[in-house]
């Protein structure tokens, strides 16, 4: 009887680890995909803009898009989200670090963990459900209906149309977002350790920006950029894949945007090591 | 109809067919500026056909020939020179019908944007129905979503242009004047159409030449009264 469960239980893990093993092979082959795909849009991208200077059309699309995930997501998600972490974590972590360490340390807290690391993960997870999901039916559903096919065969390159303006824009949008977000958090977060705390601790303004160096800014943009091409490119790769059905869309969108979700936490984590 | 110039010349061809019926090889010559008409009993091998001509499916066998004028405007514009349009394409969902007729103009640098602008709108404006073509294309008609789709196709200046099923779902008014304006590129813009369709009104009045495909045979005619007789046994 013993021997049975445990021989149950033996082929139990087995299952597990196959099935992990499978999911893991599966995400990394589609990440050195997803690669290859945004190696590929943005050398054509750039290449076309190169070589057709007085065109505007893809330069159009890309400030159009701009102006859709990084304006409009600022008003209101961005600023109230930034009122939210201000209050909820920047105030209460100056409150509880002054307590136990020096103000250097209470900065460095700061930020490296609001300015470098919360901030641009939520501004992703957002730029992700209000944008990337959006941005993966549209192109899903204009891959079904043959808007996508009628392109190509005027001579329309689609991933110079279709991907390489989100891909930019998604970046940009981010890293912009990414900045009004640290920067709203981190000021709000001062006012209100200042209103409930002390005013006193208005003097980490000036000690937060001596304490900014240039290697930390630069590791913020490549981040932030990198987050934001991952996101349009998941977004475009997986909605130019719907070729069929209509429920491709729906099931095309859930992976664009997990699969947005979890590069997005491996990369923070690469950057960390 | 100019015979001097044949622009395409299939030789013994036959579409890949995998999960149609076999099928029998296609010898013509098209020349420039005529209006072809594929007809058949079935449209997914008059279709394979009208691909195949167009060089979207290479042949199993046999060879389709283009003249170098074809082949030359190609290269030299960076445009294609055949323009296709399967029988469910559809316009830019997002954009309104005069932006998407620009949009492969300005793709191609065409011309200078005040230019493209100003041939867009002329070329909308053949086609008299009383249209806005400043709206989406979901709240268009079928008829002007046809008629965009094909100003957008022949705003690029193509030599060639494939039409699958252009009549579908058209009722017998706007046949008429959709037949009237594909039969006007032939001789206003000189451009050699070639469609697959099945309405006998249209190809008795414009064809210069039928091409009827059986699963069997493949019959080439270039009067009308030859291929009625043909069909009428």
């Amino acid at each position: 009887m013993m021997r049975s469960k445990s021989v149950i239980s033996v082929s139990y893990v087995w299952q597990l680890l196959d099935v992990i093993g499978k999911s893991t092979t599966q995400f990394i082959i589609n990440f050195v995909e997803l690669v290859f795909f945004i190696v590929t849009v943005l050398r054509r991208g750039f290449s076309f803009i190169h070589k057709n200077k007085q065109n505007a059309l893809i330069k159009n699309a890309v400030v159009r898009e701009i102006i859709f995930d990084g304006v409009d997501t600022l008003m209101p998600t961005i600023i109230v989200l930034s009122i939210i972490i201000g209050f909820s974590v920047t105030a209460q972590l100056i409150m509880v670090l002054q307590t136990l360490g020096s103000e250097t340390k209470v900065v460095t807290i700061l930020l490296n963990f609001v300015t470098l690391e919360l901030c641009p993960l939520i501004t992703a997870i957002v730029i992700i459900c209000r944008c990337g999901s959006a941005l993966a039916i549209v192109i899903g559903n204009m891959s079904i209906n043959q808007e996508v096919k009628g392109l190509e065969l005027l001579g329309i390159d689609v991933l110079v149309y279709f991907a390489f303006p989100p891909l930019v824009s998604k970046a940009i949008s981010q890293i912009s977002l990414s900045v009004y977000f640290a920067a709203l958090s981190i000021t709000l977060g001062i006012f209100f350790s200042a209103i409930f705390d002390s005013p006193t601790n208005l003097k980490y303004f000036s000690i937060l920006i001596d304490s900014i160096e240039p290697k930390e800014l630069l590791y913020f943009l490549i981040k932030n950029m990198l987050f934001g091409m991952i996101i349009g490119a998941n977004a475009c790769y997986h909605g130019l894949h719907v070729s069929q059905s209509v429920t491709e869309v729906p099931q095309r969108t859930q992976k664009a945007i997990m699969n947005s979700l979890l590069s997005v936490f491996i990369i923070n984590a690469l950057f960390m090591i | 109809m100019n015979d001097e110039v044949a622009l395409i010349q299939a030789v013994s061809a036959i579409p890949n067919l995998d999960l149609l019926p076999s099928s029998a090889s296609l010898n013509c010559k098209i020349s420039a500026a005529s209006l072809v008409c594929l007809l058949g009993q079935q449209f997914s091998v008059i279709n394979a056909y009208m691909q195949m001509l167009a060089g979207i499916n290479e042949p199993s066998s046999g060879s389709i020939n283009y003249a170098d004028i074809l082949l030359n405007k190609g290269e030299n514009n960076d445009c294609p020179a055949i323009a296709y349009l399967y029988h469910n394409s559809a316009l830019l969902s997002v954009l309104n019908g005069i932006d998407n007729v620009k949009v492969p103009a300005i793709y191609h640098q065409f011309a200078a944007n005040i230019e493209i602008d100003k041939e867009a709108h002329a070329l909308v404006g053949e086609l008299e129905y009383g249209a806005d073509h400043l709206i989406l294309p979901a709240f268009m008609s079928t008829l002007q979503r046809r008629h965009l789709l094909i100003v957008r196709a022949i705003i690029l200046k193509p030599q060639v242009l494939f039409i699958e099923n252009p009549f579908t779902s058209l009722d017998r008014e706007q046949v008429r004047v959709f037949g009237k304006y594909i039969a006007s590129l032939v001789k206003s813009k000189n451009i050699t159409v070639i469609t697959s369709n099945a309405n006998l009104d249209f190809v008795r009045s414009y064809a210069d030449k039928m091409i009827y495909i059986t699963s069997k045979n493949v019959h080439v005619f270039n009067h009308w009264e030859t291929f009625s007789d043909f069909i009428n046994g």
